[in-house]
């Protein structure tokens, strides 16, 4: 079973997202802030995070180095509307698998998709690969 | 030993019997007689000192407190009665004094007689001048009169190239401690230079001090701004003289001089002002003083002013050179030389003030679009949510309703948030004329819930008849905002305050200014982020907390507001007893003249 952290300091965002991930059965849990969040890890067991940067008290960016001090291998995925390059570099830097933006073109289905794309056990990319992978002769029985 | 206590006792009783009730020979003999029955004891020698003091006898009286002196170590705050007897001396008969009395204290050094420790203590507490000499005393009293001004200047003189600093302190505080100044006026300004020249600061200041009251000398007050400068604090200048307009007016150049440094360094940017403007209507026709006032121009950034000085320097120096045509042959160069630096200044300064306004205006919409990036989504998700479960068939009217008044409390926030920006955007610029202290009284009234619930009080004093004709509204926005930060740091800091509001009114050349502070007793601003609070989206708040605000915009719309009223805002550091915001604001000219 999927579990998910959502450190996010906007409750009405946070709320929907967690509908959106119950309705394709993934379980959510909502910190308001990240020492919570950091709380709530450091006694769950999440297989993704997902972290809103700019938070009073600790910012995103702290919780994030917390968060890879327990555990350097949990998917994160950042919530930014830094559009500048050098920003999402720097992001990358400190390890993120991905980040969506807030604003006007923020979407649900984007943000959800991202989520259960990380979550499923293969990605569409992986299982490509693996049938292209895959001897030919396999296929080519049927075909013939 | 009892009895012996009993007998000090009882001579002690009697002792001051008698002196209090005026018969003070008998107690003198009393008293005689009580050092004879002990020797040792130094409280019957210090008694019988005063007792002669009392009675005028000093020769007896300096006797005796020799003698109460030498036996006092181990307890050197024992020294006050001789050195009260010493100050004393020093007014009455300072001959007797050097001649006759401090010899015998130096023997009784010399002998140790008196202790070490005792000799310290009278260091301490009457100066080094216990040991001046006969020499020096004459030269003392010779600066009593400035008719012997010729020859204390040739002896000190010496002095001070010997570096001699000793004698020079013995004189420095006689000086300080004269009570008639009347015919040394001039040697008193002697020596406030001679002290400024020998670094001799706190001696200098003393002696202004004792001299200011008297003349109000433009050389005393300039030596004392300048040392004020050089120590780089202005508090006893301060003390001594009222720093206003008036004060500028009356100066004279070299005292307008050290005030530009007073100004710049009370960041005063009004008082600056004037006093350059004074500057340059008193020195219009000195080439010294217009070349100090350029300087300063370039200082300051004052381009305009600076290019107009420079041309004027040039027909200054050219009429110089028809008299001297030697020596100023390179004022042609000279002056091209300073046109190209200035041009230079110019765009450099212009360019990195146009870089600030434009990482400034960076900054702003990078936060603004945070914040209403923020309402956005909510709104978007919400609607996506909803279209998801649609699609599933799993909606419910309460999810409906709930995705209503998520929108509904979503677009409000923008609206709030396009609101508090509205004092800046809005260009209605109704001007009216309107009381300022009416004014703000009026925003406490609206802000007096908030007020009442954490017990903050609000006063506003000064001159509450002033007007000014701007736009009221923006106005406003000014004190809700800066009330509204006091409201939330005094909350946050304890259970009651205060705010005050202080109105005052200046002429400042042709127009009139508003100066209004506004402070409460909360805990304050940190100096280090005085000017930072301006910036946009600056915030040391929390922004999930009830009270509100938190984004950072309010000083910086208040600080946007004052720039358009052609006003300025900063934060008083030197206020310690809570936050202080110092608002200039002038008081705009109609057509019509001024109206009430």
């Amino acid at each position: 079973m999927n579990r998910v952290l959502i450190i996010e300091d906007e409750l009405d965002t946070a709320r929907s997202v967690r509908e959106a991930l119950a309705i394709n059965s993934v379980t959510a849990d909502i910190a308001k802030d990240g020492e919570e969040g950091i709380r709530k890890f450091n006694a769950g067991d999440y297989d993704l995070v997902l972290l809103d940067l700019r938070m009073p008290k600790m910012d995103g960016e702290q919780v994030l180095a917390e968060i890879r001090k327990v555990d350097p291998f949990v998917d994160v995925i950042v919530y930014t509307n830094f559009k500048e390059f050098a920003d999402i570099k720097k992001l990358a830097n400190i390890g993120i698998q991905g980040y969506v933006n807030k604003g006007p073109d923020a979407d649900l289905n984007e943000v959800l998709s991202l989520i259960l794309e990380k979550l499923a056990p293969l990605s569409e990319d992986d299982i490509r690969m693996l049938i292209n992978h895959t001897p030919k002769a396999l296929f080519d029985d049927d075909k013939e | 030993m009892n009895s012996e206590h009993a007998t000090q006792k009882t001579y002690a009783d009697t002792i001051s019997e008698l002196r209090y009730s005026g018969k003070l020979e008998q107690a003198i003999s009393e008293c005689i007689k009580a050092t004879e029955s002990f020797p040792t004891n130094n409280f019957f020698y210090r008694i019988l000192g005063d007792l002669y003091k009392q009675i005028g006898n000093m020769e007896s009286a300096f006797n005796a407190y020799l003698e109460q002196i030498k036996l006092i170590q181990g307890r050197p705050e024992l020294v006050r009665s001789f050195s009260r007897f010493y100050e004393y001396m020093k007014l009455k008969d300072p001959e007797k004094l050097v001649s006759e009395f401090m010899p015998r204290i130096r023997e009784a050094i010399q002998k140790d007689e008196i202790s070490h420790d005792i000799k310290d203590a009278l260091v301490l507490s009457i100066g080094e001048d216990f040991l001046v000499d006969r020499k020096l005393l004459d030269l003392c009293e010779k600066t009593n009169s400035d008719v012997n001004l010729t020859e204390v200047k040739e002896t000190v003189d010496i002095m001070v190239s010997k570096k001699n600093m000793g004698s020079i302190n013995v004189i420095a505080n006689y000086r300080i401690n004269a009570t008639d100044r009347h015919a040394s006026k001039k040697t008193d300004l002697y020596f406030l230079t001679l002290l400024e020249r020998t670094e001799l600061f706190d001696k200098a200041l003393l002696l202004i001090e004792k001299i200011i009251g008297q003349s109000h000398n433009p050389i005393v007050i300039r030596t004392l701004l300048r040392i004020c400068r050089n120590k780089k604090d202005y508090t006893i200048a301060e003390k001594l003289l009222i720093f206003d307009d008036d004060f500028v007016r009356r100066s004279d150049f070299n005292i307008l001089y050290e005030l530009v440094y007073y100004y710049e360094s009370k960041k005063d940017e009004h008082l600056l002002n004037v006093t350059l403007q004074k500057m340059k209507e008193s020195g219009s026709g000195s080439l010294p003083i217009s070349r100090t006032l350029y300087s300063f121009y370039l200082r300051f950034n004052m381009f305009e002013e600076a290019k107009e000085l420079s041309e004027r320097i040039k027909s200054l120096s050219n009429t110089q050179k028809q008299k001297h045509t030697v020596v100023n042959d390179r004022i042609d160069e000279q002056f091209e030389a300073e046109q190209g630096v200035w041009i230079k200044l110019k765009e450099l300064v212009s360019e990195q003030e146009h870089n600030r306004q434009m990482i400034a205006l960076r900054d702003l919409l990078k936060g603004f679009s945070h914040e209403l990036g923020q309402p956005i989504t909510n709104i978007r998700y919400a609607v996506q949510l909803h279209q998801m479960k649609m699609q599933k068939g799993v909606t419910t009217e309460i999810d409906l309703e709930r995705l209503l008044a998520l929108i509904l409390k979503q677009t409000k926030r923008i609206g709030d948030m396009l609101a508090r920006f509205s004092p800046i955007i809005s260009s209605k610029g109704q001007a009216e004329w309107f009381n300022v202290s009416q004014r703000i009284a009026g925003v406490f009234e609206d802000m007096s819930s908030r007020l009442n619930m954490h017990s903050i009080q609000y006063l506003i004093t000064g001159n509450t008849s002033v007007s000014i004709f701007a736009d009221a509204v923006q106005f406003d926005q000014v004190f809700y905002n800066l009330i509204l930060n006091s409201i939330q740091a005094l909350a946050e800091y304890k259970d009651s305050g205060t705010i005050t509001v202080d109105i005052s009114s200046k002429k400042v050349g042709q127009s009139h200014q508003v100066k209004i502070s506004f402070f409460d007793d909360g805990p304050g601003i940190p100096t280090e982020i005085s000017k930072q609070i301006f910036e946009p989206f600056y915030s040391t708040k929390d922004p999930t907390s009830s009270s509100g605000g938190g984004e950072g915009l309010g000083l910086f719309i208040v600080w946007n507001i004052l720039k358009m009223f052609d006003g300025s805002i900063h934060v008083n550091t030197s206020f310690k007893n809570g936050a202080k915001f110092d608002l200039v604001i002038p008081v705009k000219q109609t057509n019509g003249g001024r109206q009430k």
